[in-house]
Order: C-alpha cells, then structure tokens, then sequence
C-alpha cells in the first residue's frame, strides 16, 4: 500500500511553490493592517429628553434654566441662554441641584416632634394632622397674645407665601437675613446717597467698565454667573482689576495690582481716596455740579483723611493711594468701585458702603457706559389682595424682589414708649428695623434678622411666642449659637418648612416637607436688569416623595385659619395664570420660552450717553445724590460718615476671616454630594510664619478659639496666600444634624467663631471683628 | 512470527474521544480567538473575519466569553480525563512523546528533517533512524503542543479572570502580566497553529493509514514495523504481534 | 474635508468654579469619586508673591494616542473623521492597561459597567451639533470647543489671535488637541504630562505579528505544495503503470 517508494519528485515545483507561497505571504501582511479595526465602532447615541424652564433656587441670584427630563425624571440642568442673569452658563452649584432633589436625606413627609425639642425625633403624621396642628397651634397664640406674637424667617425663593400668610396673619414680625447678616450696609448706602439699590442683581455695565476697584468683593469665588461672566469679558476686555482682601484669592489671581489690606481697614482707604479724589479736583465736574449735593462739605470732613494717615491703618502706600485715584479718574466714568457681597464685617459697614457710594458718584459711573445702567422694569401687577393690617412695611418685601430698600423711608414719625405700637396702633417690628430710637434706618421690609432671634429668645419688646421658618439655618448664617438656640426653645411652637434637614428645622414641632425647585410651580421670576424680563419655573418633574409646594401648603393653612382670601386661587398654577394675564400674556405664552423680555434700551440704560437726564430720587426727597445725606444728618448717624478704629489681634491673635468658595452656597450646599465631592471640610488657611511659630505643617490638625472660648478643631492649609496677622477658612461647614449624612461632623462652623457685634448705626451684623488664637493640638 | 498483515488495537476508545474532542475544540477556540478584537497588539487575521464574528456573536463580550467557555470546558475535560487516566494513557503517552534532553532533541530533529526533506525528494537515500511509537516529527510537535497548551490555559485563565479579579491600577504588575500574559497566548497560538497544519497534512495525505488508526482504533502491523521498528520491537517483546 | 476637533482653554478666564465638572457628571452619569474632566489650581510663590494659576483638563485627544496602543482589546480608537479619541464600551474589557498609557491621567475605571471612561469631547452631543457639556455651562467662557480644520470656526479666530501652548515636554509629546492660553506665563510642572508607560511587549509582538503570519502562510504553502508534487507524482505513476498495460 505504501506509495512514497515510487515518489517522484520535482524539485523545481517544490521551490516554486515555496518561493510563491512566501512571496504571497509577504505581499499580504499590509493586508493585516486591516485587523485594525475600525468598522464594527458603534458611536454613543444622545438620549433622548424633554424640556422645560425654570430658574435656580440654589443660591439668590436665580439663573435661567432649561431643565432635561428622561422617563418622568430630571436628569441634567442646562442654563438659559436667553436670562439675562446667567446668559445660558451654569455653576456648579445650579448644576447640583439635581442632587438637591435626589438627595436620600430629604424631607419626605410631614413630621411631628416626638422626643424633646431639638433631640430629633420624629414620627410621620398626615398633612391634614400637621396643617391641622399648625393651624391651631397659631390661632392659640394669636387669642392669647395678639397676631404680632409670631415671626417668619425666611430664605429661600419660595418663602414669598409664608411673608404673605404672616402679614395675612397680621404680623410684621416677618424676615429675611439679606439685610441684617448679608448686604444691608451695601444697598442701604447706595439708596440713601443716591436712591438706588445697586444690589441683588447689580446693574453694572461689567462689560465696558475700564477700572475696577475691588474692596474684597470675591467675584471669582463668591460667584454669581452672569455678574461673573460679564466681569471676566470686562477684565478680557482690557479692564484693570486692583483688588484688595487679606487673602490672595483666586479674584487676586486675576488682578494686574493685589493689596493684602489689613482687615477691616478698607474705609481707611476708601476715606484718603475720597480726600483725593477732592482734593485734586479728580472727579468729575460735569457730572458732580449737574447731580451732586455736599462736595463742600465732604471735603471738610475727610481733610483729616489723608493718604499718610491711612497708610499705616491699612498698610497700602500712600504714593499708590494717589496714582490709585488719579489712574481711576483718567478712565472715569467707566470704572467701579465695587463693594464686597456680604457688607456685615466690621463695626462700620455702613461707614464704608458709604465710602464707595460717594467715589462712584464722585467719578459719575451713573448712567454711564461703563459705569452703572438703569434697569428696566417688566410690569407684572400682584393679584387682588384684601388689605393686610399691622404688615406695613414688612408687607411690600413681597413685591420688590430681593434687596429692594426703595421703600425705606416711610417711618412711622413718633416712637411709642411701649415698644409695641405706635399711637395709631399700628404694631412695631420687634427686631427694631424701621422702629424710631431703635434701628429707624434699618430696612423695614426684610428687617434684621440677627435683631428678630434675639427678640424672641429674649422676648422683648413684646412676646413672640410662635415661629414660622421657611428655609434658611438660623445657626449657620448667624453667628451667636446660644441665643438661637434659646429662641428655638422658647417659643410655644415651631414649624419649619424646608426641603432638606439642617440644625434649625431639627428643632421644629412640625416639619413640613417642601417639594424641591424641580418639582413645582413658584411665584413669577420678574427682574430689571439691561433688559426687563419676566421669567417663569415649571416643574421638571412629579414630586419623588409626599411634599407640596409652599404655595398649596400656605394656601391650606390659610384655608384653616379663616384667611382663604389672602389665597384666592386654588393652586399656584392659577394664580400664575391670573398674574399672567395682568401682564398681558399668559402663563402656555411663558412657559413656551420660559422668559419674555423687553429688549434693552440704551437710551434708557445709559441716558448720560444720550443726552437724556439722570433720574434720582434719595429717600430724603432730593434729586440730587447726597455726599453728606440729610436725613441721616437729620438723625445724627452722618457720624457713620468717618472713621472708626477698628479691633486689633493682639501678638498671638488673629483676625477670623471666612468667605465663600465657587461651589458652595452658604452653609446650604454642604450636605449635596456632588459639590460636597470637591470640599469634603473646611481648613484653616494660616500663613507659613505664624504657622512655623506654632510648629504648624500643613494637614495639622489645629485648635481655632476666640476670646468667648468658643473654638473648633480643624485642619490646616499652611499657604502665603493670607497675611500673617489673620487666618481664613471656607464659610458653611462644620454641621451637627446627623440627618445631614455628607455634612455631618466635617469642618469647623466659622459662624461659631466669628463675632455677633452689630453695626451701631444700623443693627446689622459685624461678624468680622472677631479675634482668635490657633494652636497645634 | 505473527502475520504482519493484521490489524492489532494500539488505542483505547477514551483516547480517540478524547484527540477528536480536542481537535474540534480548538478549532472552534481558533475560530472565536481569531474574532476577538485586540487592538493594536495583535493583528493576525484580516479585519473581516473579526467583523463577522462580532456580528454573529452580537459583539466582542458575547465572543470572549464564548471562547473563555469553551476553552474552560477544554480546561477542565483535560484535567479529568489526566486524572482518571494518568498511569494507563497519560504516564506512557508522555513517557513515548516528551524530548526533555538536548540529545533526544538533537536526533529527533534530524529524522524530522530527513522526513520533511524526502517529501520532496530531497536526501531520499539517507535512511531513517529506526522510531519508536511515535516518529521525531511526532514527538517534537507533541511536545510543543503540550507546553504551549498549558501556556494557553494558564495566560488564557489570566486574561478572563484577571480583570475581573484584581484592580489594575492597584499594581503595575497585574497589566504588565496580562499583557505579556497575552504575547504569550498569541505566539503560543502561532507555534500550535504551524505544527498541527503539518500534523494534518501527513494524516490527510501522507500517511492515512494514521487516521484510520485515530478513527478505530487499530493499526497494520506491517505499518508499524515499517514506519515505528522500534514500536515493532517493543510490541514483539510484549507479544502484542 | 476632514474635521479636526480641538478644546481651548483659556486659563485667564478660568475661575475654578468646578461647574464643568459637575456639568459633565450629570451629563454622563459618573460615579463618585471619578470625573472626566477636572480643573487643577496650581499655588506657588513668586519673589515674594503668592501666585495662581488654573487649568481645567480633559483627555487631549492626541495624535499619538499612547492609549490606543497600548489596548489590548481594540476598544480606545481615534475617529477618523474628526479626530477625537473614543471607548467602544462593548470591548473593552477593563483591563486597565490604557491607565497608566496616558500622560494626562485622563482614563479610570468605571466601576459600574467595568469598562474605562473618559472624555469624548461630548461626542453624542457634538454628533447632534451641541457643545459639549463643560463648554456650555462655563461660567467665565473659558472653553471653546471647535473644529480647527474650519476657517470660520471660533477656534480658528482665536488660535490665530492669541499665542497658545499644549501640555507638552521634549519627553512627551503625543499631539494634543487641547490648547491653552496662560497670557505668556510658563507652564508649571504641575500640568506637565507625565512620563507613561510603553510597554517592552508591544515592540515585541511587533517582531511576533509579522513572524507568526509569515511562518503560518509558509507552512501552508509548503505542504500545499508538497501535496502538489504528490498528486502529480501519483498521476505519473497512474500514467506509467496503465502505459505498461497497454504494452
């Protein structure tokens, strides 16, 4: 069988075929290349969404927002390209708000307290059993001790129906921290020099302004978006930036000149820039003989004031002080002296919110391009009210928006001995915002909340004996944790209304669990800024768990204590609709765009650029700014015109500084996972001397104690970044609700370390006096 | 003296299940493994095939773990079949295949070239060494396969379960082995691949007296005395012939 | 006319605001503790002087993409009609190889589908003809997302405008796509890409490859033609042995 014997082989095909087979081979392997591949690659496809508008609720400058929703769920927050706040950017916070909603922590259903008051416990009841509770509970304080026994702290963009059932209620005792813990000093300034606000929303032409003058105002960090975005075009622009903080901040970053200004000297400085300002004649003539009141008498006032004077205060050079004012007037009036956002620093903030006022005005940025514009209103009448007794003031804090003082000036004229009420029976507030021989100056609308804890833990001049809270954390934006706490156990009740648990609903008898900002309707978005706008939120989703909107809840609270007609319209939807409508569209209109505008007007805007006429209106009646303002003088606090020393830490102290960091919101933000994610804890920013002294290294743990014996344990950032005689740390952290799982126990409270004395003019808060030692522990 | 024409039995069934098993197997593992796609390091085949393979297999998850199955249950009929069978079959068979010294090595290399050289006529008159049961060639190729096979089991195990096992960016050395593991696997596959298209080509076409043997069992004992002298004598020895 | 995807970061605008970030978290559901993109805040003293600079970051989307080399499995690839660095997810196989390849530390490990996640410069939202998610919420419009290749595109107006730089150094240069103005200040080293891995295996399955194929196709061919000669040698013998009949 076998065959190979008779094999007869061909040498010459046996080489061919090998010499061909390799030769194929080798021609083939640019063919492997192919194995490459590229072909079976699917691209990611985008998934599909819906879409609807709103604006942001996590911090007060409320963005435009189009929110994308998958199957009934938002899923990603977009900005509104088209809202004038933002022009379609969003921070980190905005786009955290997803987590707002989704946070497992959130208030689910009502609650009633079960264990002692502040021990956390609770038990879940129905909402008819809580607003039932509420509703009696306020009646009785009302039948015994008159309507002005309950006070309502608000924060937050849906308190607006709590102010409402206050005031319905008959109270006055209604508040908000924007004045007395925020910028009160700052856009009270700005109102009774020249009649305007400047604050809130800002009107500041950021874009073309050519000089910036920043008195520790953190744009950068302290950020709100669309103010931001138009200062970076500004600064792209070509503006300069001169910035003055202890802290070399990320603003400082960015600034062509940084001064590390002693802490809380900036009137100092601002004082010896006025006394140049005057006295070489730099301002602007123009427009100071056209619109300007009391140059003669300022500049007697601030002759002591001079550069040499200031310069050891505040350690800025006296040389740089005068080429400072001189290089600002040759670009006036596109230049700004921009205030801090927070004012409620030193023991004369409303001295130094004054400073700035009267060098805007001295360099003529009103009206000017460059300089500061004049908004445009949307008219978007209220709906038909009953009238509301006692509310007064407190009354009009709905219809202005946030920061508007413009109403200030309607004082009750004589102040009644008994604290209570004026001779016409009309019921004073019992935190003395607006009240003669009190605080007269304060802001009556949003009066000082600072004022109002301490009037109830004290209970003076009169019984608070109920609380209404909605939103906010009275321990954290405050600064004196014993007489909040006092003031949370003293009254008879406390109900808190809030989306998520912080240290002071912990202390509620009932808590009401409010939807989140994607899952509701709210009260209309109306705004001035370039352009007038009216801007609508529609809710992105249903309501993940068993919460209502503020505006059902106090229409329901209403409904039970016989003031249904304060709350005319079944749901918040009709009454947008009813709104609408008075402005002569309607709510399908908005909810297509989600804002409707009125387009800029430069005329309008800037009607210096156009031949038109300043319009200004001061609260003492004049047309003119007022340099020294009359009725202030009138009252005797013109003497917050001059200077007043300021503390100084002794060799081992420092001063306490805190701020604000770009991804969190107050102490509201800390408890969100994903902007919790960058910043888990505060640290102490100390510099490398004081810290070497102390044997300090970076990641130390630290001992941080004031002179009240309050302190904290807390890292340390050893960094030249801060001056040498202060210390630093990020605002918001070191929560103590264990219901907070990402917050809690993380970082130190500055709010429990910064100081509780007021501004003796005005009665806000003067939190940066505040002295403290730093050991290693 | 026995007839030398008859037919005596060389192989139990078990291990002729097991070769056409084996065979098959790694055709299939071939088959997929080719399909896989493995970026730039490895380029074998034209992008077609692995183009139609993932259709087929609805994507390159579907495929790996095929081939991970498939090659497990290799894996795993191997170790029982060793286990149960490891004096009777396994012991002789790697006592007549393996060439572990230089010298074997040596003079199974020259009758395998010798083999190869005279399919072409080449040094037809240089006689063959006698062989054993199993030729140079043979006991060369077995070997390789042998070695190779367990280098692509193990590497194989690596490369399926180590991602899935241990955290890579823990250690630089667990990429570092998959991808070497990997370099393994592939030029084991070459060296494999290369020996059996011989192995096929003799049992196809040289010698199908082989095949029959594989398919039932038994073989001409005039084939063995001619083809394995040594195996002859042994048998003789034995009585077996 | 093939497209050619850049990202420009203009770190003067940038204020670490971290709402790219989170942008980018939403938009593409990122597990905690991971993110695609990120801003790194560089602190430094200078005569004196404390300094900052800030550079948001992504994967560059290079040229010479280290990462697709080193792949095992053929999922990281570069788009060839815009140039962007994409994941097939369906084939990866998370081995994590691609990790320590890149030198901008752009790739990590999804530990929810097991595969590596990093930045496509948005790519479903691009191919639907968005910007990608960071870009459009910046808040100080320091991205912008573009194609090169197009004259009228903005990137292109503000490359020509402005002097910018890559994350590159004599070491390492892989062709990013990701450009960035510092106003003329000098990189900090910092930023600078590190140093990555190329592994020793890849160069040798480079010799493996060719080896393997060519070694297979001779084998082949070999016994293809020793099946030649057979045959024909057996139709010779068929031949003769039917010619010896005849006679």
């Amino acid at each position: 069988m076998s065959t190979h014997d008779h094999f007869d082989p061909s040498r010459r095909a046996f080489l061919g075929a090998t010499a061909g087979g390799t030769a194929l081979t080798i021609a083939g392997l640019p063919s492997q290349a192919l194995a490459r591949i590229n072909a079976p690659h699917e691209s990611e496809k985008l998934k599909e969404t819906t879409e609807v508008f709103g604006f942001c609720d996590m911090c007060y400058w409320r963005c435009g927002l189009k929110i994308r929703s998958r199957d009934g769920r938002a899923v990603k927050i977009d900005g509104n390209s088209e809202h004038p706040n933002n022009w379609g950017v969003v921070c980190a916070k905005g786009n955290s708000g997803l987590m707002v909603a989704y946070a497992p922590n959130r208030l689910k259903y009502p609650m009633k307290r079960v264990g002692e008051r502040g021990a956390g416990q609770w038990e879940r009841i129905t909402w008819d059993e809580a607003l039932d509770t509420v509703a009696q509970e306020l009646k009785k304080v009302k039948e015994k001790h008159g309507p002005q026994a309950l006070s309502m702290i608000g924060h937050g963009t849906w308190e607006k129906p709590y102010h409402r059932l206050a005031h319905a209620f008959g109270t006055p005792n209604t508040t908000s921290p924007v004045f007395g813990l925020c910028c009160g000093p700052r856009g009270l300034s700005n109102m009774i020099i020249i009649g305007r606000n400047l604050t809130g929303n800002e009107t500041i032409d950021l874009e073309n302004c050519k000089y910036f003058l920043m008195m520790g105002r953190n744009i950068t960090e302290s950020l709100h978006n669309g103010e931001t975005l138009g200062w970076v075009n500004g600064v792209a622009n070509g503006a300069k930036v001169v910035y003055f903080d202890p802290r070399y901040t990320i603003t400082a970053s960015k600034a062509d000149e940084y001064y590390a200004i002693r802490p809380l000297t900036d009137h100092a400085f601002l004082l010896a820039m006025i006394h140049v300002v005057i006295n070489e004649e730099l301002y602007d003539k123009k427009f100071v003989t056209e619109y300007v009141d009391g140059l003669d008498e300022l500049k007697q006032r601030v002759q002591k004031y001079t550069p040499e004077w200031a310069e050891p205060i505040t350690e800025v050079p006296a040389k740089d002080i005068r080429r400072l004012a001189r290089e600002m007037a040759a670009k006036a009036p596109s230049v700004f002296v921009y205030a801090p956002r927070r004012m409620t620093r030193t023991s004369n903030d409303f001295g130094m919110g004054m400073s700035i006022t009267i060098l805007n005005t001295l360099f003529g940025v009103w009206g000017h391009k460059g300089g500061v514009f004049t908004p445009q209103k949307y008219s978007v009448p209220e709906i038909d009210l009953p009238e509301f007794k006692h509310a007064h003031l407190a009354r009009r804090a709905e219809d202005g928006g946030d920061f508007d003082y413009s109403d200030m000036m309607d004082l009750p004229p004589e102040y009644d001995s008994n604290h209570i009420a004026d001779k016409h029976g009309t019921i004073y507030r019992a935190d003395g915002a607006g009240v003669p021989t009190r605080w007269p100056v304060a802001n009556a609308k949003y009066g000082l909340t600072n004022e109002m804890w301490r009037a109830i833990a004290e209970q003076k001049p009169y019984p608070i004996r109920a609380l209404i809270t909605a939103g906010g954390n009275g321990f954290l934006n405050s600064t004196n944790y014993d007489i909040i706490r006092k003031a949370l156990e003293t009254v008879d009740f406390y109900v808190a209304a809030d989306v998520s648990p912080n240290e002071m609903n912990m202390y509620a008898d009932i808590l009401l669990p409010e939807a989140s900002y994607l899952e509701r309707y709210d009260d209309l978005q109306v705004g001035g800024a370039r352009e007038a706008y009216v801007a609508v939120r529609m809710p992105a989703m249903k309501p993940l768990h068993d919460t209502r909107d503020a505006w059902t809840i106090c229409k329901q609270l209403a409904d039970r204590m016989d003031l249904g007609a304060y709350f005319p319209h079944d749901s918040i939807k009709e009454l947008l609709e009813d709104r609408m409508k008075k402005a002569g569209s309607s709510l399908a209109e908005i909810e297509k765009v989600g804002i409707l505008k009125i387009p800029a007007d430069p005329a309008k805007n800037f009607p210096l650029e156009h031949g038109g006429k300043l319009q200004i209106k001061t609260p003492s009646g004049s047309t003119k700014a007022e340099l020294i303002p009359g009725m202030l003088k009138m009252m005797g606090y013109d003497k917050a015109l001059d200077y007043v020393e300021q503390v100084r830490p002794n060799e081992d102290e420092f001063h306490m500084t805190f701020g604000r960091i770009g991804f969190h919101t107050h102490a509201r933000t800390q408890d969100n996972i994903w902007t919790a994610d960058f910043m888990r804890e505060n640290v102490l920013w100390i510099h490398p001397e004081p810290a070497a002294k102390r044997g300090i290294k970076e990641g130390d743990l630290v001992k941080v104690s004031d002179r009240n014996d309050r302190s904290g344990e807390i890292k340390a950032k050893v960094t030249a970044r801060i001056r040498k005689d202060s210390i630093f740390m990020v605002h918001g952290f070191g929560h103590w609700d264990k219901r907070m799982t990402t917050a809690y126990g993380m970082g130190v409270a500055d709010s429990d370390l910064a100081s509780y004395a007021v501004d003796p003019h005005i009665g806000t808060m003067s939190m940066g006096l505040s002295l403290v030692k730093v050991e290693k522990v | 003296m026995s007839d030398t024409s008859q037919m005596i039995p060389v192989r139990e069934k078990k291990s002729i299940y097991m070769h056409w098993f084996n065979a098959g197997i790694r055709l299939l593992l071939l088959l997929t493994g080719f399909g896989i796609i493995s970026g730039e390091l490895v380029r074998v085949v034209p992008a077609f095939w692995p183009e139609f393979m993932q259709g087929l297999f609805g994507g390159n998850d579907n495929l790996i773990l095929t081939h991970s199955v498939l090659a497990m249950i290799w894996i795993g009929v191997f170790v029982l079949f060793i286990l149960f069978n490891f004096t009777n079959i396994v012991l002789p068979f790697l006592k007549n295949v393996l060439v572990l010294t230089p010298s074997a090595a040596i003079k199974d290399m020259k009758s395998m070239t010798l083999n190869l050289l005279q399919l072409f006529g080449i040094m037809k008159n240089v006689p063959i060494p006698p062989q054993g049961r199993y030729n140079g060639a043979q006991r060369l190729l077995g070997t390789m396969i042998i070695f190779c096979s367990i280098i692509l089991a193990f590497t194989g195990l690596y490369l399926f379960f180590g991602p899935q096992v241990l955290n890579f960016s823990e250690n630089p050395l667990y990429g570092a082995i998959f991808r070497w593991s990997l370099v393994a696997h592939i030029s084991c596959v070459f060296l494999v691949v290369t020996g059996v298209i011989a192995h096929v080509y003799f049992a196809l076409v040289e010698e199908p007296e082989c095949m029959d043997a594989m398919k039932s069992g038994h073989a001409n004992v005039e084939f063995i005395k001619h083809h394995n002298a040594l195996w002859y004598d042994e048998l003789k020895q034995e009585g077996k012939v | 006319m093939t497209k050619k995807y850049v990202m420009l970061a203009d770190t003067t605008r940038c204020i670490n605001c971290k709402a790219c970030v989170v942008a980018c978290r939403a938009e593409w559901e990122t597990p905690m503790g991971h993110t695609r993109d990120w801003v790194k805040e560089v602190e430094w003293v200078q005569n004196d002087q404390p300094k900052v600079m800030l550079f948001p970051g992504r994967c560059q989307h290079c040229d010479d993409a280290p990462c697709i080399e080193a792949c095992p499995s053929g999922a990281a690839y570069k788009r060839e009609e815009d140039g962007i660095v994409l994941l097939d997810n369906g084939i990866c196989s998370g081995c994590e190889l691609c990790i320590p390849a890149c030198p901008y530390e752009a790739r990590w490990l999804n530990p929810e589908t097991n595969t590596i996640s990093k930045c496509t410069f948005c790519q479903p939202r691009i191919d639907e003809g968005l910007a990608p998610a960071c870009v459009q919420t910046c808040v100080g419009r320091a991205l912008v997302f573009g194609d090169k290749n197009d004259p009228n595109s903005e990137v292109s107006r503000l490359l020509e405008e402005k002097t910018w730089v890559k994350l590159t150094t004599d070491e390492v240069n892989v062709g990013p796509n990701h450009y960035y103005y510092t106003a003329g200040e000098a990189l900090p080293d910092e930023v600078m890409p590190k140093q990555y891995d190329r592994h020793l295996s890849g160069k040798v399955m480079e010799i493996v490859n060719p080896v393997g194929a060519i070694g297979l196709g001779a084998m082949l061919l070999t016994f293809l033609g020793a099946g030649v000669i057979k045959l024909v040698g057996r139709r010779n013998e068929v031949c003769a042995s039917e010619n010896k009949e005849e006679k």
